[in-house]
C-alpha cells in the first residue's frame, strides 16, 4: 500500500466512521420516529420496520466506533459496503415509484427529500465504502 | 483514534501508562518521536515488525532492558501481537519503574497495524 493510499484510507475510515456516529445518534434519539420512515419506503412492514429501527442504529454506531477505532477493518470495511448497498437499494426503489417521503438517512427531524441530488450522494458515500473495502483487502494481502 | 487518551496508571506516576492507535502511532514514527519496543516472541519479530522496532521478548524485558539516556520527544511505545493487556501493562510498568515515561501502549496490538494497511519490515536480528 503506498503512502497516499495509507492516509486516503485513514480519510476514508474517520469520514464514514463520524459519519455513521452521527446518523446513529439521531435515529438512536428517537426510534419509534426512525421505524416510521423505514416504514415509508413501503418495503417492510410495521414489525420488521420496528426491528431495522433498533438494529441499523446500534450497527452504525459499531461500525463508525470500529473504523475510527482500527478494529477489525476488514470486516467493518466489508459491513459498511453491504450497509451502503442496502440503503442504496432502498432509494433507488423509492425514487423509481415516486415515492414522495423524507430519506431519514442522517436526520429524523429535516427535510430530505429522496431526489437526483440524494441519489447522487448516496453514489458517492457508496464509493468510498467501496474503495475503504478495497484498501483494507489489499492492506491484509500486502502482509505475510 | 487520532488522540491516544490517558486510561490508567501504571507505577507511581497519574497517567504514566497511555493507549495509542496505530494512526497516530504511524504519524509519530513518521517524525521519529517516540522508541518503539515490539514484546512478542523473537520468531514474530523475525518474520515482520514495525519499522524502527526494537526487539525485546516479553520475559527478557525484565533481564536486558537497554538504557536510554535522552528520553525521546513523545516517549516510548509497546505492542505485543494483538494488545493483550496482561503482558502489556507488565512490560509498561517495568519501564515506568525505571524512569522511562511516559509509555504508551498500541491499541489492537501488532494486528491493528496491520489491518490499517502501515508498512512493515521484514527479518531483522534480534
Amino acid at each position: 500500500m503506498s503512502k497516499s493510499d495509507r492516509y486516503l484510507f485513514m480519510f476514508i475510515r474517520y469520514f464514514l466512521g463520524f459519519l455513521f456516529i452521527y446518523a446513529a445518534s439521531g435515529k438512536l434519539a428517537d426510534p419509534l420516529l426512525f421505524s416510521q420512515t423505514i416504514e415509508n419506503y413501503q418495503v417492510f412492514g410495521t414489525i420488521l420496520s420496528r426491528w431495522a429501527a433498533v438494529i441499523v442504529p446500534f450497527l452504525e454506531m459499531l461500525l463508525g466506533l470500529m473504523l475510527i477505532g482500527g478494529i477489525w477493518l476488514k470486516e467493518a470495511t466489508s459491513l459498511t459496503l453491504f450497509l451502503y448497498l442496502m440503503f442504496d437499494a432502498l432509494v433507488l426503489q423509492a425514487y423509481f415509484r415516486g415515492l414522495d417521503i423524507s430519506c431519514g438517512c442522517f436526520s429524523q427531524t429535516g427535510e430530505s427529500p429522496i431526489d437526483f441530488w440524494k441519489l447522487a450522494e448516496n453514489a458517492l458515500l457508496t464509493g468510498l465504502a467501496v474503495y475503504g473495502y478495497y484498501l483494507a483487502r489489499k492492506a491484509k494481502r500486502s502482509l505475510r | 483514534m487520532l488522540l491516544p487518551a490517558g486510561w490508567s496508571s501504571a507505577g507511581n506516576s497519574e497517567h504514566a501508562v497511555q493507549i495509542v492507535s496505530a494512526d497516530s502511532l504511524y504519524i509519530w514514527m513518521e517524525t521519529r518521536q517516540v522508541i518503539l519496543i515490539d514484546i512478542r516472541p523473537e520468531e514474530d519479530f523475525r518474520l515482520d515488525h514495525i519499522p524502527g522496532a526494537i526487539p525485546l521478548p516479553f520475559p527478557e524485558i525484565f533481564s536486558r532492558m537497554p538504557r536510554w539516556e535522552k528520553a525521546p520527544p513523545r516517549g516510548w511505545v509497546l505492542y505485543d501481537q494483538e494488545g493483550e493487556m496482561e503482558n502489556l501493562k507488565a512490560a509498561a510498568a517495568e519501564l515506568v519503574r525505571k524512569g522511562y515515561r511516559p509509555v504508551y501502549l498500541l491499541f489492537g496490538g501488532y494486528l491493528s497495524w496491520l489491518d490499517a494497511g502501515y508498512p512493515v519490515e521484514e527479518g531483522g536480528a534480534l
